[in-house]
């Protein structure tokens, strides 16, 4: 069992967006941070521990101060291994502060809960006026290529995004694959991933999301087919969410960066740049 | 008794206020053949343990609140975060301005949620206020909506009246347990999944022919 945490701080300097880690705990760390062509901090999350265990406490929080533009993404999928008996569950915290004018992209790989594994998952990101924020998560029902899906005890899932003060998103959910039935129309259906991705920029007119659900629409119907799905809508304010659901994880990545590059170029006129070749 | 009739009335999915024009994304689920006529009763248990729960959790909340005389502002503000598709969220607005407009008419006394409040908040408040009880409030909610479902699925699948009768009258005792589980949750604690439902109402712009607003 690990306590850990890392702090991330990304502050603007000149032209350029500079890292500071004044927390790094093991088995967080974080491969250096370098600029892209497209202007943001590429920085890459590793667990060294290859994954998350029965009882881990991790958190990460990050700061971007006014202007800064950062790229968050991970080096491999997050591994939730078995947990021990009746132990603790894992669980991971993430806060994500987002000044003014800054940007983020958080791209982490897809979380797999290992069978027997349990997990507590809570991610809070608050959006300063102007603030940008490109976040995806992609959950996975199991180890499918070693005939998992929904073996987990259970995933617990808190997400929160304000934007100015106001609530934007929130999801809570609680998946018992022993208690509920999972692939159900209700739930899954007959789909083993599920991705969501938030595209938001704080006070930004109602108008532009619609715009942008309308834009993300029409990819959603050109890339869809019957077993991989997506959509969008705007929020309630301050953003758009895009759903996919797939029976393959290619089909997830493919249609993850797909929905990413025509979000970001629609709302920051900017290339959405992968933080690596190979998914 | 009076009052137990006025909750009859409120939870007749016929009240005048729009709902038959919404399937809250079932249009699509049926139309990408994601939801069949072979899986609509467990589809609508399984309904009642998500996104349904999650109703029942606002509505009792806003009962309390209009017991207590407290305004509602942060539960619909909330609601429309937890809603994260668009035509279900306009859809639960659209039908509780109608609903507040149409109480407002009925009784001018009860005329108090502010033009945009979710149905289900405006329900739950309308109840409080009426002092009808919490569970009763809630429940005739959860069976308004299980109604409407089943309306709609009557509109899209080969449901006959007498299946849907039966659907409906097996699905009690699951409307009585979400009834029961909302007592003992907090709107900070009521969790719910339904991403490919979620979906169906994203994707619903997309349909080439619609029947349904939402």
């Amino acid at each position: 069992m690990t306590n850990a945490t890392l702090s991330l701080n990304f502050t603007l300097s000149g032209d350029r967006t500079v890292l500071r880690v004044p927390r790094q705990e093991p088995p967080w760390r974080a491969l250096r941070a370098f600029p892209n062509s497209s202007g943001e901090a590429l920085i890459h999350l590793h667990n060294v521990s290859g994954g998350i265990l029965g009882g881990d406490r991790l958190a990460l929080d990050a700061t971007l101060y006014p202007c800064a533009q950062a790229q968050i993404s991970s080096v491999s999928a997050t591994r939730v291994y078995r947990s021990r008996g009746e132990g603790l569950p894992a669980c991971q915290t993430t806060q994500l502060y987002v000044g003014k004018d800054a940007l983020l992209e958080y791209l982490p790989d897809a979380v797999i809960p290992f069978a027997h594994s349990r997990f507590e998952q809570k991610t809070h990101i608050h959006l300063a006026e102007g603030a940008g924020l490109i976040w995806w998560e992609t959950l996975s029902a199991g180890r499918i290529a070693s005939g998992e899906s929904f073996a987990f005890d259970y995933l617990s899932v808190e997400t929160s995004i304000f934007a100015g003060g106001r609530p934007v998103a929130i999801e809570r959910y609680s998946l018992h694959p022993q208690l509920h039935e999972l692939s159900c129309p209700a739930r899954f259906g007959r789909f083993l991933y599920s991705s969501t991705i938030y595209v938001c920029r704080a006070g930004e007119s109602r108008a532009r999301w619609l715009s942008l659900e309308n834009e993300l629409n029409l990819l959603a119907r050109d890339i869809s087919r019957d077993d991989v799905k997506w959509g969008a809508s705007a929020l309630v304010s301050d953003g758009v969410v895009v759903r996919g659901m797939a029976q393959s994880a290619p089909q997830i990545s493919e249609g993850l960066r797909a929905m990413w590059r025509t979000a970001k170029q629609s709302v920051w006129r900017r290339p959405a740049l992968a933080p690596r070749r190979v998914y | 008794m009076t009052n137990l009739l006025r909750l009859l009335q409120l939870a007749d999915s016929a009240l005048p206020v729009g709902g038959l024009a919404h399937s809250f994304g079932l249009e699509t689920m049926i139309e990408e053949g994601d939801l069949a006529l072979s899986g609509l009763f467990s589809f609508l248990r399984d309904l009642l343990s998500e996104g349904l729960l999650l109703d029942a959790v606002f509505c009792r909340s806003a009962h309390l609140r209009a017991e207590r005389g407290e305004t509602i502002d942060d539960l619909n503000a909330r609601l429309s975060a937890l809603k994260l598709a668009r035509e279900s969220r306009e859809a639960s607005l659209a039908l509780g301005r109608r609903f507040s407009a149409l109480l407002a008419t009925l009784d001018p006394s009860l005329a108090v949620c502010p033009e945009a409040t979710h149905f289900v908040l405006a329900f739950g408040y309308a109840g409080g206020r009426l002092g009808l009880g919490a569970d009763k409030t809630v429940a005739a909610f959860l069976h308004q909506s299980v109604t409407s479902a089943i309306s709609v699925c009557q509109r899209l699948l080969r449901l006959g009246q007498l299946e849907a009768a039966q659907v409906n009258w097996d699905l009690k005792p699951s409307i009585v347990e979400t009834t029961a589980k909302s007592v003992h949750l907090a709107i900070d604690e009521v969790r719910s999944f339904a991403h490919l439902p979620e979906l169906g109402s994203m994707r619903h712009p997309l349909l080439p022919t619609r029947l349904f607003v939402s």
